[in-house]
C-alpha cells in the first residue's frame, strides 16, 4: 500500500475559499490559532476540524519557493480518489500534476514475526552490499517502539511490528471516541485482534528521491507495477530468532542460547558444554 | 538440543518468504487504493 503520501503544492496555487483564512493567521501561529508553528513551514493546519484527513503545511520557509505541502494521514486506508478529491478541497489546482515529496511502500506480511525477517531481510545498496538492519525506534503514543532499518531516513527501509504500532496508537484513539457510545474494540478500529502476527516492511522515498516513474500524484496510477522492494534480497537458512510470543520466554532464550554455542562452538562441538549447562541447572 | 533442530526445520519449513512475497502484498493492496475497493474497509493503516 501507499502508506505516507505528501504533495507539494505550488506556493502559486490558490486556496480554496474555505481555507483563505490560513494565510492570514499565520502570524498567530503557535498562539490562539488553528495554525501551528512549524520548523520548515511558516505553519501547519491540522484539517481534521474540516473532515479533511490531512494537515497543510504553509509556505515553505527555508531557500527556494515558498510552496505548500499537503500531508495526508492514514494513506494506507485511502484510495487515490479521496487523495485527490481532499487536494482538490483546498487547493484549486489540478491534483494528478502535484508533485510527490515523501511515498512510503508498504508490505504487510501476515503470520511473519519482525525477529524472523530481521533474521533474514539484507538490503543491496550502491555503497554497501548485503547491509544488515539496525535497531533504532521511535515513541507512539508514548510508547517505545523498536524496529529495524536499513539506510538513512528519509529514503530507507524499515521493518516493524505493525500490531505492536497500532496497539500504541489505540488509547489515544479510545480517548479520543465518543464518551457516550460503546468504545470501539481493537479489531473495530483496525480490522484484526491485537494478537496478530503481522510485520509491515516498508520502503520511505523521499528527500529528493522519488521515483521517477512515480514522480507526480497523476502517476501514481502507475505504483502497482512498481517494484519499491528491488534492493531486497531474502538470506535462507539464518536463524531466525525466536519470537517470545510465539515460542515463550523461555523457550526463546534457551533456542538464542543454543544458538549462541553453535555459532561459537559448531554445531558438533557444543553438546558437552549443554550437557554441563544442563547439569548445573538440574 | 532436539529443540533447537526442530525449532531450525519449523522455521525454515515456515520460511518459504521470498521478495516476491512482499512485492505481491504491496501490489494487491496498492491496486485496492488505485481502484478504490479499500474505502471504509477498517485494516491495520
Amino acid at each position: 500500500m501507499l502508506d505516507k503520501v505528501e504533495v507539494r503544492i505550488p506556493f502559486s496555487a490558490a486556496l480554496r475559499p474555505d481555507f483563505r483564512f490560513v494565510p492570514k493567521e499565520l502570524q498567530y501561529a503557535g498562539l490562539s490559532s488553528i495554525v501551528n508553528r512549524s520548523q520548515h513551514y511558516a505553519g501547519t493546519c491540522d484539517l481534521l476540524p474540516f473532515k479533511l484527513d490531512a494537515i497543510l503545511h504553509i509556505s515553505f520557509k527555508r531557500k527556494g519557493l515558498r510552496n505548500h505541502k499537503l500531508e495526508f494521514l492514514h494513506s494506507g486506508g485511502k484510495s487515490l480518489r479521496q487523495m485527490s478529491k481532499i487536494i482538490g478541497t483546498v487547493f484549486d489546482v489540478e491534483p494528478a500534476e502535484m508533485h510527490l515529496m515523501r511515498i512510503d511502500f508498504a508490505a504487510d506480511m501476515d503470520g511473519i514475526p519482525v525477529a524472523h525477517l530481521y533474521g533474514s531481510v539484507r538490503v543491496k545498496f550502491k555503497r554497501s552490499t548485503d547491509a544488515i538492519g539496525e535497531f533504532d525506534y521511535e515513541v507512539v503514543g508514548g510508547r517505545k517502539l523498536e524496529y529495524f532499518r536499513y539506510g538513512k531516513s528519509t529514503s530507507c527501509l524499515r521493518v516493524y511490528d505493525k500490531p505492536a504500532e497500532c496497539m500504541a496508537r489505540f488509547q489515544a484513539l479510545l480517548k479520543r471516541s465518543n464518551p457516550d457510545a460503546e468504545p470501539p474494540s481493537f479489531a473495530d478500529l483496525f480490522g484484526s485482534p491485537p494478537n496478530t502476527v503481522r510485520a509491515r516492511v516498508e520502503r520511505q522515498a523521499g528527500g529528493g528521491r522519488i521515483p521517477e516513474t512515480l514522480s507526480t500524484f497523476g502517476q501514481l496510477r502507475n505504483a502497482a507495477s512498481f517494484n519499491p522492494f528491488q534492493n531486497v534480497e531474502i538470506t535462507p537458512n539464518t536463524f531466525p530468532f525466536p519470537d517470545p510470543q510465539r515460542v515463550g520466554v523461555s523457550n526463546s532464550l534457551k533456542l538464542a542460547g543454543i544458538h549462541c554455542f553453535v555459532e561459537k562452538y559448531g554445531i558438533n562441538r557444543h553438546v558437552p558444554h549443554l550437557t554441563a549447562t544442563a547439569m548445573l541447572s538440574a | 538440543m532436539d529443540d533447537y533442530k526442530e525449532y531450525l526445520d519449523k522455521s525454515r519449513a515456515s520460511s518459504d518468504l521470498k521478495v516476491e512475497s512482499i512485492v505481491d502484498s504491496y501490489q494487491r493492496s496498492v491496486a485496492r487504493q488505485i481502484n478504490g475497493s479499500i474505502e471504509n474497509s477498517p485494516q491495520l493503516q
